[in-house]
């Protein structure tokens, strides 16, 4: 079409999205276009127009299914009274579609949807996607080109993948022979493509398409290729690259909004109406400079929609996006879209995101509505699963570091929460004794500077009282609660489609009392961070109940285990070094405290009473199995759940098992009346094996992280000579 | 002419690299009239294979990737070329530089589709008003396209200080431009910007050069480097190659390995590792003339 000059030339070859390693990258008869989006506008008359084609990742799919499981659900009524057609036919041929694309395996071929990541303003939708879909979800880091194949990285090794379904931008696919520096790719993967080994869906390229600068030829071309004029038209189009286009655009330059003529993004068009004079006259400057990059679209005035707001219904404009998916050598239409409302027409146009709410979009059906549903028929015999190894690693890395986040988060919000109390209350001398103890325990949990911890005590506790909010909010200190509560955030983000939906947002609601505005983090006072920890031990709670009752045991749940377990032996080696070494007297409410902040105290007062001696306490603490928070119940846990680790089942134990073993064993010969015997005012056995655990530790989860976590790092572009 | 080319790169790594990813372009080019007779590719580690395809523009590319871990990388390409001298028109004979710019933008002229990219801007060499204005004075009004592109190759070469210190790896020419120094390099792509700033298609060329010992001396083995210049498209007369650094229309003493639009078509070794920490890059290069 270029050769027939149906197409200006320019915009293919002077595309700079135009690598030239999309070319002859897939055999001619390959589909290039699994899935395609069109932004589309109705006009006051009723009239349909297209404003923008969409096919690198185009999102929304995930936004239209969620959407249409909150109308079901709010509107149960209306939905059944309405009958919209169902959505899941669409998805269901879209599996069919990337299965038959597959290279080999096309029964059951191995399909990941490689997103960007959880930074991404997509990934939630990545996630649902993958989840709906049944594909795993996988991101750059996760997959690996070895041998002409693209492999996911798992726990169990390397597994060959068949399709991937990418919501990554063309470009950043392959840092070897695409944009070179980018991070969201896979190294190698353009290769393993022309190879014709795996299949990416859409193709490599693709994004070519969806070029704005191609809209004002899209009716010739349409002529050309199927005889016919476009069914939908688009909203008039000039490419400025045309020399009659650029000079009726720069008379008529206030009616119409400007974009870039090759790249699709989410910047907003520009508005010479609404510019300044200087800024017209540099925009023009710019215009007549390159004229090629520009092109001018004349605005839909949108029709609008009812939109209730609580109170009244009022007009708002609309936008919309519909989907298309391949269906053998046609398409098939997704019945249903997304629609966006504003009150002002112009906020729509700006970008994808761009809108005050959301609106699902039902198409009325005329017959019976299909009973269809994504699992599989039950005539096909499923073959009985259990939990394979088949979890990327990256994953597996994540649920451990979670487990380690949030033991930590709820140790040090048990810690505080005893103290906060003390602090409180009267001031006698078991009561101060108790208080330098307890800030002693934190400033090791890392909950109080240090030298703040000292200056506290010394000023008197007003002034500590007044800090701790400050030194628990701290974002420099990385064991601070902050910092802790900002790491489950990002990880229970980064492994949402491995949590159920209730732990999830368990975790997530904590997240709003950890981001407070400066002005309310200024009124924190001790009442307040009382509050606040308390919502996270109940929260931990909650979330350690769910994923006890309601996780499968697979690795997913061994490795948040293994974070919890591992943490926790830290935690309690921590406390009790902090607190039991040093011999104080009286010494009945420090143990109190321990025992309260290691979570043990009702197991202590059950067995014993109000009467507090060392050597009960410690040994309910170390020694004791049957008490869930002892260390070693922890240990026992951790050296069972490395044995059952993939690939652990050698005759020689691998570096981590040994570690497990060998500080089960310490613990376990240990006896709790000489642990608690003091001398010379100090606890010194019990000091030696909590600093062997103190050591220890962070050794085994060292070793589990490389036998198992090990990721091989980012890739880094070569150097090249000077010449 | 005949010449041997021994061309070496080894990367020094301070730690282990577990992955590398790699595309070359380092075999010379077969050209009207350039011969590739032989040409080998020394890889260690040794990858499992080495896959060759053309390119979009028609230059070789081998691609291979390392999956055991290394801590050197040497790659040695082995070339037997022949050279022929090129057949250059007539400077003053050559059709006029606007009347080439007009039938590739009209689309009017035999060829026009496969120059019709090199007029375009790429990211390491765009037009712009800072460009037409420092080639107006070598393209007079109805000035012949060759006389015009000789006269700005010269005036690169009398203009420009030659500097390997001056630029780095991301040198665009504007800035070259302004700063009027650089290697050859930056020198070509000033000049393909200049021409893409006329609407004239420019391309640019990698490949080697010939160096003459000084007077009385030995050659020297290794010392040589890889070079890169330009192409001017003639119409009838196609691509005629310029070389900037050296202010010479190249002859035999020049031994092309790729074009493209400019330098990250053609970057000889290009792709990625990881892990690696610390490390150093050797080239050598080596143009024996055998007869």
């Amino acid at each position: 079409m270029i050769r027939e000059k149906i197409i200006p030339a320019e915009i293919l070859l002077g595309h700079p999205g135009f690598h030239r390693a999309y070319h002859n990258l897939q055999p001619a008869n390959r589909r290039r276009l699994t899935i395609y989006a069109a932004d589309v506008a109705r006009s006051p008359d009723g009239r349909w127009w297209v404003t923008g084609d969409r096919v690198r990742a185009p999102s929304g799919l995930g936004f239209i299914l969620e959407n249409r499981i909150i109308t079901s659900r709010v509107l149960p009524g209306v939905f059944r009274a309405a009958r919209p057609r169902r959505l899941a036919p669409f998805f269901m041929k879209l599996r069919e579609t990337l299965r038959e694309m597959a290279p080999r395996y096309r029964e059951n071929p191995r399909t990941v949807v490689l997103s960007r990541g959880a930074d991404s303003p997509t990934y939630f939708e990545d996630v649902y996607l993958a989840r709906y879909l049944g594909y795993t979800l996988a991101e750059g880091g996760d997959l690996a080109t070895r041998d002409g194949r693209v492999m996911l990285k798992t726990l169990g090794g390397l597994l060959p993948v068949e399709v991937i379904l990418r919501r990554v931008s063309d470009d950043d696919c392959d840092p070897v022979e695409l944009k070179s520096g980018s991070l969201t790719g896979v190294s190698g993967l353009v290769d393993v493509v022309r190879n014709n080994e795996v299949v990416v869906a859409n193709s490599l390229g693709s994004r070519l398409a969806e070029t704005p600068a191609l809209v004002p030829f899209l009716p010739a071309a349409c002529r050309k290729l199927l005889g016919q004029e476009l069914r939908l038209p688009s909203a008039a189009t000039w490419w400025c690259g045309q020399p009659a286009a650029l000079s009726y655009v720069l008379e008529n330059l206030d009616k119409l909004v400007l974009r870039s003529a090759f790249i699709v993004n989410n910047s907003p068009p520009i508005e010479a109406a609404l510019m300044t004079q200087a800024a017209r006259d540099e925009l023009v400057q710019k215009l007549k400079a390159r004229p090629s990059q520009y092109v001018a679209q004349e605005r839909i005035v949108r029709s609008t929609v009812p939109v209730w707001l609580g109170k009244t219904i009022e007009p708002w404009h609309s936008a919309f996006r519909f989907f298309v998916a391949a269906d053998g050598d046609s398409f098939l239409t997704l019945p249903g879209g997304l629609a966006r409302t504003s009150p002002d027409h112009l906020s729509l146009d700006r970008s994808m995101a761009a809108g005050e709410r959301a609106q699902d979009v039902w198409i009325e059906s005329d017959g019976p509505i299909e009973s269809v549903t994504l699992l599989r028929s039950s005539e096909v015999a499923l073959a009985l699963k259990r939990g394979g190894n088949d979890l990327p690693s990256r994953d597996a890395e994540n649920l451990f570091w979670l487990g380690r986040m949030i033991e930590r988060a709820d140790g040090a919000a048990r810690g505080l929460r005893v103290l906060l109390r003390h602090l409180s209350g009267d001031e006698d001398d078991e009561s101060s004794v108790v208080r330098v103890v307890l800030v002693r325990a934190l400033a090791s949990l890392g909950q109080i500077e240090p030298g703040l911890a000292v200056d506290g005590l010394k000023n008197g506790l007003p002034d500590l009282e007044e800090s701790l909010p400050a030194s628990v909010f701290s974002q420099q200190e990385t064991l601070s609660l902050k910092s802790t509560m900002d790491g489950v955030a990002r990880l229970v983000n980064s492994v949402r489609d491995r949590l159920s939906t209730d732990a999830w947002q368990t975790l997530n609601q904590l997240q709003s009392d950890w981001n407070p505005s400066a002005q309310s983090l200024q009124k924190m006072d001790s009442t307040r961070l009382l509050q606040l920890v308390q919502r996270i031990i109940n929260g931990m709670a909650q979330f350690g109940g769910l994923s006890s009752e309601g996780m499968t045991r697979t690795q997913v749940w061994r490795f948040l285990e293994l974070g919890r377990r591992i943490e926790r032996v830290w935690h309690t080696a921590t406390m009790l070094q902090a607190t039991l070494v040093e011999v104080n007297d009286p010494e009945g409410l420090v143990m109190e405290s321990v025992l309260e902040s290691c979570n043990s105290i009702m197991t202590y007062r059950g067995r014993y009473l109000s009467t507090l001696q060392a050597e009960a306490v410690i040994d309910l603490l170390t020694t004791d199995d049957t008490n869930p928070r002892s260390l070693i119940f922890q240990l026992s846990r951790i050296q069972d759940h490395v044995a059952k680790l993939p690939s652990a089942n050698q005759a020689v134990l691998g570096p981590d098992e040994r570690l497990a073993m060998s500080l089960y064993n310490s613990v376990r010969l240990s006896e709790p009346h000489k642990l608690a015997q003091p001398e010379d005012g100090e606890r010194r056995s019990l000091d030696r094996l909590m600093q062997r655990m103190l050591d220890q530790i962070p050794k085994l989860s060292n070793a589990i992280s490389q036998r198992y976590l090990i990721h091989a790092g980012l890739p880094r572009p070569f150097d090249r000579e000077t010449i | 002419m005949k010449y041997r080319i021994v061309h070496s790169t080894s990367y020094q790594y301070s730690d282990p690299v577990p992955v590398c990813h790699n595309l070359l372009r380092l075999s010379p080019r077969e050209t009207a009239y350039t011969n590739c007779t032989s040409h080998r590719m020394l890889i260690r580690p040794n990858p499992e294979r080495v896959s060759r395809r053309k390119d979009w523009f028609g230059n070789l590319v081998q691609s291979f990737s390392l999956d055991e871990s290394h801590r050197k990388l040497l790659l040695t390409a082995t070339s037997r070329v022949t050279v022929s001298p090129q057949v250059v028109p007539e400077a003053n004979e050559t059709p006029e530089w606007e009347d080439i710019a007009a039938s590739i933008r009209d689309q009017s002229i035999d060829g026009w589709f496969d120059v019709n990219e090199f007029v375009y801007d790429s990211s390491l060499a765009p037009s712009g008003d800072t460009f037409r204005d420092y080639a107006s004075d070598c393209f007079a009004p109805k000035q012949p396209i060759l006389d015009g592109a000789i006269a700005l190759m010269s005036k690169i070469f009398r203009e420009f200080k030659y500097d390997p210190k001056a630029t780095t790896v991301v040198t665009r020419p504007a800035e070259a431009l302004a700063q009027k120094h650089g290697v050859c390099q930056d020198f070509a792509h000033v000049a393909i910007s200049c021409l893409r700033s006329l609407g004239l298609p420019a391309r640019y060329v990698s490949g080697y050069l010939r160096t003459l010992p000084p007077p009385g001396k030995e050659r020297l083995i290794g010392a040589d480097a890889s070079h890169a210049w330009f192409s001017i498209w003639c119409g009838e007369a196609g691509w005629i190659d310029l070389d900037p650094t050296n202010d010479k229309v190249c002859g035999t003493d020049h031994i092309p390995i790729a074009w493209g639009r400019d330098y990250s078509d053609v970057a000889p070794i290009r792709g990625v590792f990881t892990g690696g920490g610390q490390h150093t890059l050797k080239v050598s290069v080596d143009v024996e003339p055998i007869g």
